[in-house]
């Protein structure tokens, strides 16, 4: 299949997310689109697959303009799409979750009836021909990450997909998955299909694709063949010339250490391993920026610094003293403040007032020695973080859920410093917001630092990094991989380091 | 600001619900507004009337307290048919302890009601506990499990009045309690009205308060809503499951309190069906909210005993009216989805307006 874009855009209200785009993917090749957090490569591919419609642009199959108006549109044009999280029903069996949802192939016209038989034999077929490894008979639920993925893979081939689209499809892999994930993708190429892969990760661009393309900031920057580049110019194209931000930073002496964390490592409920032997300190009146793609154990890091989870080895020291048994509400009661990344589920709760959020992780300020809520008191704050931060809400019994995310943001961030914390950690602080209120966010967070506070910023955006933070640390898989001063810093140095190639 | 609108819709709703009810008159020949007359006069306006509608709606008024402290913490318990067997149990054992001759045959009538709450609400409150620990521990899911533990109570109240607590005598029940271990009756001896209806009103101020103007009543709420904000913000989940569920088992177990103490004077075998879902529904229909839950058991006790007025006076089967009491919760709980296609309604008429506005200019 030849596929092209042409000029696609995309706007969301003033933000551009696609800024005439234009791609080609030649037949039975493995191409890369690779970019940043928010360059416009998922929006590009919600398009291709007929989910985002775009406000201008075309897309051409075989020479024929074809506009998708919905997913069937593209997966009538044999356009199959893997997403990040599998579309799966994990008590069903591998045939049936491949057949589901189609009429073809059933084998009946009844209803009630299922022909699992045929369908089973010919996923075994597919399975054999394309070295998928796949029992038909076995219940998904019992599958590891990597085959579910690959039950995903079956189920496109199954529709007789001539273009597989893959969103990030290693994030959730081991090494070893990963790799054999590649070896499949490549059996599928030599058997005429194209394969178009969104990661962030170099190295399995140079080592397993054919074609590249770089998306910077909606637009795309760099097209080519994979043999042509390097991962410095593939950096540098995703990392580009940068504007940056510009912020005062005030010199602060910084001596005492606020908080340590040692040889942190740290699986999740499927066993999956988070955070790798992370170790870090920051000292009073030190920003330390976390610069990384999402997902590679960033929050992690921020939810057990917290207590929100707990690590399997390792230690968190807060004012020199171990924390690492103390509970959340203790952890807090010491000073520290979080500002999560999701604002609405997570730093607020909609249905309750500004005034009840302004209590959320403060209730013990705010509660009598009897147990009683002082209701009036805690009125009286919310009006003034309200008039301190300038958030725009008629007054404290206003519920949280109807503020703007700007707003909100400004809400939680004036809960969480109204004790003076010792410790601020702000996670996506930015995220979504307007330029007026990501300014108002940041000037707050060097407000906290020349206060003597210790941050940990961890964010994706990188702009935001450079211009915040005194240290710079780079995750990439859980693992902190790189530490510097931020002083005349090598930007595509970086940018290397979050797309995981260690120089 | 959300309870003005709240209460419109409940009363819209409720004569929607009596409106679309006079259709189940017809194949009876009867005036509808007679019969409604009939049911309401009876139920609301007479004295005798609104002695049996409050007696009927005090037990609703517990297990609604009970049903709204649970499911606004998160905690989906729908045992209180078993908590109200359990409270039964308690308050019989105490009473039966002060005849004479037993262990608590001294004590003064008032503290022997206040023993008798206590033993209640501990019965039902560990009762519902048991179904809390399943859960905080090993994930047990509370909806299942909370109705399942309600056979067992009711089959243990079962054995209980056919064996050892059984009176003499061709029925399984207990003896008649003691006059002093009984609630007083408020509007002399021939109305039914009884003390347990008092103590309902003061636990749903109590309710009230404590959700709104307590620490715990703040991590029951915000841990009902947000499970993963509550916990960002360090609150206790385990904690407040228990602490709910033991509260809310212990208001479920007033209601069989105020049954055997107030009403039936006795312990007996089938003691009442249906009062632990229906006091459910009057949760529902407050809106899950102490006050509104009064004013819902009332109506509802209201309704209960109008068809039974009804069914006596001028002979139209009390299912009829249980047909319009459903058609009444049915708009009520549905009350929000209506509300929002009038307000796409009105939203459409007020953007034609303008565009219309537009046109003209």
């Amino acid at each position: 299949m030849l596929l092209e874009l042409r000029d696609i855009t995309k706007r969301y209200g003033d933000v551009v997310a696609n800024d005439r785009v234009s791609l080609v993917v030649a037949p039975e090749s493995i191409h890369a689109i690779v970019g940043e957090n928010g360059a416009g490569k998922s929006t590009l591919m919600n398009v291709l697959y007929g989910m985002t419609i775009p406000d201008a642009g075309e897309i051409i199959v075989d020479g024929v303009n074809c506009g998708f108006r919905r997913p069937q549109d593209a997966i009538a044009k044999k356009i199959g799409m893997v997403h990040q999280d599998f579309l799966v029903i994990p008590r069903f069996t591998v045939a049936e979750n491949v057949i589901l949802g189609m009429r073809e192939g059933v084998g009946t016209k009844n209803l009630f009836r299922t022909d699992l038989q045929a369908a089973s034999l010919k996923i075994c077929e597919l399975a054999e021909q394309f070295g998928l490894g796949v029992d038909p008979h076995a219940t998904v639920a019992t599958l590891s990450v990597g085959v579910q993925q690959r039950v995903e893979i079956l189920k496109l081939l199954y529709r007789d997909a001539d273009l597989l689209i893959l969103d990030e499809p290693t994030g959730v892999l081991t090494p070893q998955e990963s790799e054999g994930l590649f070896a499949v993708l490549k059996s599928l190429k030599q058997s005429g299909k194209s394969i178009l892969v969104i990661t962030h990760k170099l190295n399995e661009v140079m080592n397993h694709t054919d074609m590249v393309t770089v998306m910077r900031a909606g637009r795309d920057v760099l097209h080519g063949l994979t043999k042509d580049m390097t991962t410095d110019i593939l950096a540098d194209a995703m990392v580009g010339e940068r504007p940056g931000i510009q912020l005062q930073r005030q010199p602060v002496e910084r001596l005492e250490t606020a908080l340590e964390v040692r040889g942190v490592t740290y699986s999740d409920r499927r066993d999956v391993m988070r955070l790798r032997n992370v170790s870090l300190r920051i000292r009073k009146g030190e920003v330390l920026g976390i610069a990384g793609v999402d997902g590679n154990g960033q929050n992690e890091l921020a939810e057990v610094i917290t207590g929100i989870v707990s690590p399997s080895s390792g230690d968190v020291l807060f004012g020199e003293r171990s924390v690492i048994n103390d509970g959340i509400a203790e952890r807090r009661r010491l000073g520290m403040a979080y500002i999560p990344a999701d604002r609405r589920n997570v730093g607020s709760i909609h249905e309750l007032s500004l005034a009840e959020n302004t209590a959320l992780g403060r209730l013990s300020n705010y509660v009598s020695r009897s147990g009683f809520l002082r209701r009036r008191l805690l009125g009286s704050h919310a009006e003034r973080v309200i008039t301190n931060y300038q958030i725009r809400a008629p007054n404290a019994h206003f519920a949280a859920g109807n503020l703007s995310g700007g707003n909100l943001q400004k809400l939680i961030l004036g809960r969480e410093m109204f004790d003076a914390p010792a410790l601020v950690i702000v996670e996506q602080p930015t995220r979504g917001l307007d330029i007026r209120a990501s300014d108002f966010v940041r000037q707050t967070i060097l407000e906290q630092r020349m206060k003597g506070a210790a941050v940990l910023l961890i964010s994706a955006d990188l702009d935001e990094v450079l211009a915040l933070s005194d240290t710079i640390a780079v995750m990439y898989e859980g693992e902190i991989v790189g530490q510097m001063e931020n002083q005349n810093i090598d930007v595509s140095r970086l940018g290397l380091l979050m797309a995981g190639v260690r120089t | 600001m959300k309870s003005f609108p709240r209460i419109i819709y409940t009363l819209v709703a409720v004569v929607a619900g009596l409106t679309i009810g006079t259709l189940l008159f017809i194949p009876f020949n009867v005036n509808p507004i007679a019969a409604y007359q009939t049911m309401f006069g009876e139920a609301f306006l007479s004295r005798q009337g609104i002695g049996t509608t409050l007696t009927k709606a005090t037990p609703l008024i517990f297990v609604g307290l009970g049903t709204l402290v649970a499911w606004k913490s998160g905690f989906y318990y729908l045992g209180f048919q078993g908590t109200l067997y359990l409270g039964a149990t308690g308050a019989t054992l105490v009473a039966l302890g002060a005849r004479d001759g037993h262990i608590l045959a001294g004590i003064p009538s008032p503290l022997l009601m206040v023993i008798s709450l206590l033993a209640a609400f501990a019965f039902g409150g560990l009762w519902a506990l048991i179904v809390g620990v399943l859960k905080v521990s090993k994930g047990g899911n509370d909806v299942l499990l909370s109705l399942m533990f309600n056979y067992v109570a009711v089959y243990l109240v079962n054995y209980l009045v056919t064996r050892p607590l059984r009176a003499e005598g061709s029925l399984p029940q207990t003896e008649r309690f003691p006059d002093r271990a009984t609630l007083p009756r408020l509007l002399g001896e021939t109305n039914d009205l009884h003390f347990g209806f008092v103590v309902a009103l003061l636990a749903a101020g109590v309710v009230w308060y404590v959700m709104r103007f307590t620490s715990i009543g703040y991590q029951f709420t915000s841990f009902g809503l947000n499970e993963r904000a509550s916990r960002y913000a360090g609150i206790n989940a385990k904690r407040v499951t228990l602490v709910a569920a033991f509260t809310a088992g212990g208001l479920g177990a007033l209601a069989g309190w105020s049954q055997v103490l107030g009403v039936q004077y006795r312990l007996l075998d089938g003691l009442d069906q249906v009062t632990g879902f229906e006091g459910i529904v009057t949760a529902l229909l407050g809106g899950l909210n102490a006050i509104g839950a009064v004013f819902a058991a009332i109506l509802y006790g209201g309704l209960v005993y109008g068809a039974q007025v009804m069914q006596r006076r001028i002979d139209i089967p009390s299912s009829v009216a249980s047909m319009i009491q459903g058609v009444i919760v049915l708009l009520v709980l549905t009350g929000p989805i209506w509300g929002h296609f009038v307000a796409r309604w009105r939203r459409r008429n007020k953007s034609n307006g303008v565009s219309e506005g537009i046109a003209v200019q």
